[in-house]
Parts: structure tokens; C-alpha cells; sequence
């Protein structure tokens, strides 16, 4: 066979061929499936964040829990909410200046101690002492706290007020608590940690107390 | 006007079917005659030999495509022209006898293939779908229509060693299936 005669047989084959190659534009193609796989990217891009969005609306309603009951005031009863999302790093100092606002107890005498540390647990107490509360105007929530690590920037656990366990607070009271840490965070990693807990008056307002610790790199607790 | 209405005005011997075919498919005839003699005389002679074929073709005969029908006519008569100037130049008659040959067969014969040259029609056509999409742009567009591989590669948007580079692989796989299926070149 030679090649002329080759190149005459090419002439013979099947229709389709010869449709296509006289119709089909590769550069059009191309461009149409560029322009299909970048509508595609984006198109999951934009689902993703719908569901994205979706899902962190549902969690934030799901630990939505309004009290006008703790907090007469209104807005400032979403504050109440000790959820992680709540407290996220990026939101924190949108969320810090309101709380640092509300001093109505700067000049009452309460401390929040840290009694003890070990693998497993911390044992908390609020301790007042101030005359001017022997009423049952001063409050707290059992287990109302948010501990983090290496100065606010790590999250290791928070907990939801519980409207439920509302504890009074009055001269001489002394209301201890424990913290479970005997999950994942246990034993805690050396470094400083700093404990939050969360003081009300009478109207709803609130202010936060701290109490920092340091775990040294050996492990053993102070 | 479509295909199927053409072709029916070649069945009612009508001749405004060559007009109508000129009108829509000439350009193409021209662009395939082109391709293979370079020359517009000649080629505008290719396009009117396709028609005259053409009306002698149909009827009888009804052809599924028409374009693709069209297209092969008018390529074959493009080579036929080609190989008989080239022949006259080299002074080989015989070469003119066999293209003779050939054109008697199209002409008279609804299946104008020798047998050889339909097991040799049938590996191309397997041999061609096996290819890439892009790589059977380029054989048909390269061997078919004779296409240089400057406007094929212009046509794709892509340079032209990249054009010379997947026909030769082509080629060698040609060859190689060509080679495996008894068929000796």
C-alpha cells in the first residue's frame, strides 16, 4: 500500500469523522468547557456557603436561649449565651467592650478562687464579702464559666447558663463549684489559663470575674 | 434550505439543486479543493466536476449526509486533479490509467470500495476511534481535508509544534495498528 493510496482510503472513512472535524471547533469547546467547570466551582462554592451559612444559623438558634428572666434588659440577654460560637476569637472583641461596661460590681468585694487543680478537675468558689448584699439580689449560675488558654486565644471549655440553677450570692456566702475537665483537655497542657466566671445583680446586669493559674511544663499543678 | 429538500430537487431533476448546493455548501467544496491543489482555477474546476458528479450520483443513489457525501466528492476529485498534474509533470501515464480507474469506480457505483479497500476503510475507522477527540481534530483535519498544520493549530488555538507533535504520534500509532492488523503499507 502506498501512501497515496493511503491518503485516498483516509478519504473514505465514516461520514461522522469528516461532519466533525468541518463542524466541531476544539477553541469553542475549550471555551465552553472552561466556562462550565468555573460556573460549576462556583456554583458549589456558592452552596457551600448557603449551607455554611445554614448550618451556623441552626446552631446559633439551637443555642439561642433568651432569658428575660436574668436579664430584663433585653439585648443584653444574648449575652447570657456562653456558647463557643459566641465567644469565638474573631467576634471577641465585639463582645468584650459591653461586658467591661458593666461594672456594677467593681467596688463590691468578690473573688473568684481557683481551690484546686488535679487531672480531672477544678475546684471553683465564689466568695463574697460585702454587707451590702445580704439580700438575695447578687447571683450566679452553677457551672457558668469559660476557661481559656494562653490569654483568651484557646478556648478550652465554656458551658450555657442554665436559668434553672440560678445561686445566690450574699455577704459571707462562699459558693463553691468543680469543673470537670477529665475529657479530651485532660491533663492540661502546660501554660497560663484564665477562669471566667459570671456575676448578676438583681437587674440583669452582669460583670466577669477572673482568676488566672499556670500549669508549668512539668505538669504538676500549683 | 436543508439537505433532505436539495436532495430531492437531484430527484426531480431539477436544476436549481446545483444552485442551491452552490449556494450552500461552495465555499466548502473550495476551502477542500484548495486545500489540496493551491490553485483557484483548478479548484473552482474541482467545485464544478463535484456537481456534475454530483448530479449523476443522485439519483440513484440517497446519501445519509449530504455535506460529508459532498465533501468526499469533491476531495477525491481535488486528488485525482492533483495526481494527474503531478503525473503529467513525471510524465507517468500509468498513474493516470489507475486514478481513470478510480473515478469510473465513484461514479458508477453506489459502493465504490474494492474489498481491500473496505478492510482498509473499516481499520481506519476503528483506528480513528480510538483516538482522542483532539487528536482525530487534527488527523481528519490534517489528512482530510488537507489542512496545513498552521491553520489546524490556529483553528485549536494552540501552537503549531504541538499540532506536528500529536500528528506524528499519530502517524506512529497508525502504523502501529495498521501493522497489527495484517495490513502492510
Amino acid at each position: 500500500m502506498s501512501s497515496k493510496r493511503l491518503l485516498r482510503l483516509i478519504g473514505n472513512i465514516d461520514d461522522e469523522f469528516i461532519l466533525n472535524a468541518a463542524e466541531y471547533r476544539p477553541t469553542k469547546v475549550r471555551k465552553l468547557h472552561t466556562g462550565l467547570v468555573i460556573s460549576i466551582v462556583v456554583s458549589v462554592a456558592c452552596i457551600a456557603i448557603l449551607i455554611s451559612g445554614v448550618i451556623k444559623y441552626v446552631d446559633y438558634a439551637r443555642n439561642y436561649h433568651p432569658s428575660y428572666e436574668m436579664h430584663p434588659h433585653g439585648i443584653k440577654s444574648e449575652s447570657i449565651i456562653f456558647s463557643d460560637d459566641y465567644f469565638g476569637t474573631e467576634s471577641e472583641t465585639e463582645i468584650i467592650p459591653p461586658w467591661t461596661s458593666v461594672d456594677f460590681i467593681s467596688d463590691i468585694d468578690i473573688e473568684l478562687r481557683i481551690d484546686s487543680i488535679n487531672d480531672s478537675s477544678i475546684d471553683v468558689s465564689y466568695i463574697v464579702d460585702d454587707d451590702r448584699y445580704t439580700d438575695d439580689k447578687l447571683y450566679t449560675f452553677d457551672n457558668c464559666f469559660r476557661l481559656v488558654y494562653n490569654n483568651k486565644e484557646d478556648l478550652i471549655k465554656s458551658t450555657h447558663a442554665d436559668p434553672e440553677s440560678k445561686t445566690f450570692l450574699t455577704s459571707g456566702s462562699e459558693i463553691k463549684f468543680t469543673i470537670d475537665i477529665s475529657d479530651e483537655n485532660s491533663p492540661l497542657k502546660p501554660g497560663n489559663y484564665t477562669l471566667y466566671g459570671y456575676v448578676f445583680n438583681e437587674n440583669g446586669d452582669y460583670n466577669f470575674l477572673k482568676a488566672e493559674f499556670t500549669v508549668p511544663d512539668d505538669g504538676i499543678y500549683p | 434550505m436543508e439537505d433532505s429538500a436539495i436532495i430531492e430537487l437531484y430527484f426531480d431533476r431539477d436544476e436549481d439543486a446545483i444552485n442551491q448546493t452552490d449556494i450552500k455548501y461552495g465555499s466548502y467544496c473550495n476551502t477542500i479543493t484548495y486545500n489540496i491543489l493551491h490553485d483557484y482555477h483548478d479548484s473552482e474546476e474541482c467545485r464544478n466536476d463535484t456537481y456534475f458528479k454530483l448530479w449523476n450520483t443522485i439519483p440513484p443513489t440517497r446519501p445519509l449526509h449530504f455535506k460529508a457525501f459532498i465533501a468526499r466528492i469533491a476531495r477525491n476529485l481535488a486528488i485525482d486533479l492533483y495526481d494527474k498534474k503531478h503525473a503529467y509533470k513525471r510524465g507517468g501515464a500509468s498513474v493516470e490509467v489507475a486514478l481513470d480507474e478510480l473515478e469510473e469506480c465513484l461514479s458508477t457505483s453506489s459502493n465504490p470500495y474494492e474489498a481491500e479497500d473496505q478492510v482498509v476503510t473499516d481499520c481506519l475507522n476503528a483506528f480513528l476511534r480510538t483516538l482522542s477527540e483532539e487528536s482525530r481534530f487534527m488527523f481528519v483535519r490534517r489528512y482530510w481535508y488537507m489542512d496545513t498544520t498552521v491553520q489546524i493549530a490556529s483553528l485549536m488555538n494552540i501552537k503549531e509544534s504541538k499540532v506536528r507533535v500529536t500528528l506524528m504520534r499519530t502517524r506512529d500509532r497508525l502504523r502501529s495498528f495498521l501493522a497489527k492488523e495484517g495490513i502492510r503499507i
